[in-house]
């Protein structure tokens, strides 16, 4: 692999990722180095750049693909002169987020937090925390997967508590 | 499964995660999904993010509460939140919105408790009553202040904020020239100074001396602004003299002195005049511009909208008048929105040897008389000029004049795109026209694109 990459000058190096459960991941490098968990791997270790496999412990590699989609839009974005219209760059952010589970977005926000880019991370947590705007106790509940360990005679008495914060919500 | 698995999705997340989540959502959200269980009952008290919205309580309370009782509710709210909160966590943002609220000295008495948790990011957008004193908070990083309706701002005479590094203001009335201008010398961080729909107040000076500052932002508020708070900097001096200045961004009425000491660093600027004089005349135009242009020789990115300049910095920019050129200048937009003989825009190209990309906005004016624009070589053209775009394009004798002219010239143009003013019907004609045109520029490849904003109909690819 790294050879053949090597002898065509013209050829974008590529850079192998390998993720939580083994399996393997060819990347074009300016795309690994958006992931600074990625460059700091190869800080002060320039000769191991062509071939090393880099572990990446913490992501599952039924995330990556998307994560990777994720740093080749978005850096295509940066660069753009004029920048991309506004629509344009939503249109990619909603696409991305439909048909991730709450699971599925909590897992990319470990994964994003792991290979420590901010873009992805508050892009990610952004959207969780608009998960839950103003969804009931109940929604946050589920979302999280948290179990309600409260009596129904404590829950009553922080409802009361602030009573206005429960009312008036958003429909699950 | 990644993750512990022992615990809830949360739980096994960092803090520093979960803060991060939390930071936006209002605090009302915040001390809800705090009450999912016990071990997360009390989490709301420690988060460093506190966001109050008025409009939650309104919109809740519509139809069953007064509009008195949801401001009641509201300021029970934040105080109740402030009261508990751990006070040895450091406040990162307080945000406040509350328009309309019935007294001002809740709001002061908020703003100290954050200011002594040491808060770095204050964002408040107010109504205000009686003129406005912000509070001395040293440890502020950013502050975002507007009003709902216009508001005099005293500015502290304390010792500025000392690690203030982006100010944000709105809808404010500025009463002393010399104290705003001390108070941001005062500011030894500040990059970042944004002021706009704001007035000022019998400025004679308008003065901003910063070692600091980046990026300037400057929108002044109408001659005839409705409050009759005085002319905004029409009659004002303007100076600006900051080493480190990137960015200028300045909308005001003309004004008839501009100064720039020390701004060598200065990369893009953006300068709107929107008002006609009335007293003055050509000469007097003509000096405040050639100053005015001399001071942003070097920049890289230059837009300029001229208002009543425009019929007259054709002259301006001729050689008689005018020696300096733009050597740095890569980017040029100009607002065409008078009557404009299209030789200004040459003689600007002329004194642009390096430019790469120019824009041009068409007003909707009756243009004058059609004139021919001689061919004759412009260095940018020849080497540099790659990006054309025309906007709110009517297809007028003039502007395919100037479409022409710059195809026939434009040896390394790449792309010209062009978007239309909505009410033009006969767009498949004009581009017909355009085509046929003669080009300097090989490899022509069109690409008509119809997207909302615009038609990106020539596309010149290597």
């Amino acid at each position: 692999m790294a050879s053949s990459s090597s002898s065509s000058s013209t050829q974008v190096k590529k850079i192998t990722l390998k993720a939580a459960d083994g399996k393997h991941f060819e990347v074009e490098e300016p795309v690994a180095m958006e992931m600074e968990t990625v460059k700091s791997f190869f800080v002060g270790n320039e000769d191991a750049m062509k071939d090393m496999v880099v572990p990446l412990l913490n992501v599952s590699s039924e995330h990556m693909p998307a994560i990777l989609d994720f740093y080749r839009n978005h850096s295509e974005f940066r660069k753009r002169t004029p920048p991309p219209p506004a629509e344009e760059v939503k249109a990619f952010n909603e696409a991305f987020l439909e048909n991730k589970s709450d699971e599925q977005l909590m897992e990319m926000i470990m994964a994003a937090n792991f290979l420590n880019t901010k873009e992805l991370l508050n892009f990610l947590t952004e959207a969780a925390a608009n998960r839950i705007k103003n969804k009931s106790v109940e929604y946050v509940r589920a979302f999280f997967g948290i179990e309600n360990d409260f009596t129904p005679e404590e829950e009553a008495r922080i409802r009361a508590e602030n009573e206005w914060a429960f009312d008036g919500l958003d429909e699950d | 499964m990644l993750g512990g698995g022992d615990g809830d999705r949360l739980s096994n997340l960092p803090e520093h995660i979960i803060h991060h989540i939390f930071s936006f959502l209002e605090t009302i959200d915040v001390v809800r999904a705090s009450a999912v269980s016990r071990k997360w009952r009390y989490f709301w008290v420690s988060v460093p993010y506190l966001d109050f919205d008025i409009d939650a309580f309104r919109s809740k309370t519509e139809e069953s509460l007064l509009i008195e009782t949801a401001i009641e509710k509201f300021k029970e709210f934040v105080s109740w939140v402030l009261f508990f909160q751990d006070n040895s966590v450091v406040i990162r943002k307080f945000s406040l919105c509350c328009l309309n609220i019935l007294d001002d000295y809740a709001i002061h008495r908020w703003i100290t408790v954050v200011a002594q948790r040491k808060v770095q990011e204050l964002s408040l957008d107010i109504f205000s009553r009686v003129p406005f004193q912000l509070p001395p908070c040293q440890s502020l990083i950013t502050l975002r202040l507007g009003f709902d309706s216009l508001c005099i701002l005293k500015l502290p005479t304390f010792a500025g904020f000392r690690r203030l590094k982006s100010l944000h203001l709105w809808m404010v009335i500025f009463t002393d020239s010399s104290m705003l201008g001390n108070f941001i010398s005062s500011c030894p961080l500040l990059e970042n100074l944004n002021i706009e729909q704001s007035f000022f107040c019998n400025f004679k000076v308008f003065e901003i001396c910063s070692t600091s500052l980046k990026n300037l932002i400057v929108h002044s508020g109408d001659e005839d602004d409705p409050n009759g708070v005085g002319d905004g900097l029409g009659n004002c001096e303007i100076k600006i003299a900051c080493p480190r200045l990137v960015s200028l961004n300045f909308v005001t009425p003309s004004t008839w002195n501009f100064c720039f000491q020390d701004v060598n660093s200065l990369q893009k600027v953006f300068i709107y005049f929107y008002h006609d004089p009335k007293h003055a005349t050509a000469e007097e135009c003509r000096c405040v511009l050639s100053k005015i242009l001399e001071g942003l020789c070097n920049v890289t990115a230059l837009k300029l909208s001229m208002g009543f300049f425009m019929f007259l910095y054709q002259e301006i920019v001729k050689p008689k008048f005018f020696s300096t050129s733009f050597n740095n200048l890569k980017s040029l937009t100009l607002m065409v929105c008078m009557n404009l003989d299209k030789q200004a825009i040459i003689n600007f190209l002329n004194l642009s040897p390096n430019l790469q990309a120019l824009t041009i906005y068409f007003g909707q004016c009756p243009w004058s008389e059609y004139l021919k624009i001689p061919d004759i070589a412009i260095s940018c053209l020849t080497y540099h000029l790659k990006m054309v775009w025309l906007h709110d394009f009517e297809g007028r004798a003039n502007e395919l004049e100037l479409v022409r002219f710059l195809l026939k010239n434009g040896q390394v143009l790449q792309k010209m795109s062009v978007s239309w003013l909505e009410s033009v019907k006969i767009r498949r004609k004009i581009i017909r026209r355009i085509v046929q045109l003669p080009r300097s520029s090989s490899n022509v490849s069109l690409e008509p694109n119809s997207k909302t904003y615009g038609i990106d109909f020539f596309s010149y690819e290597h």
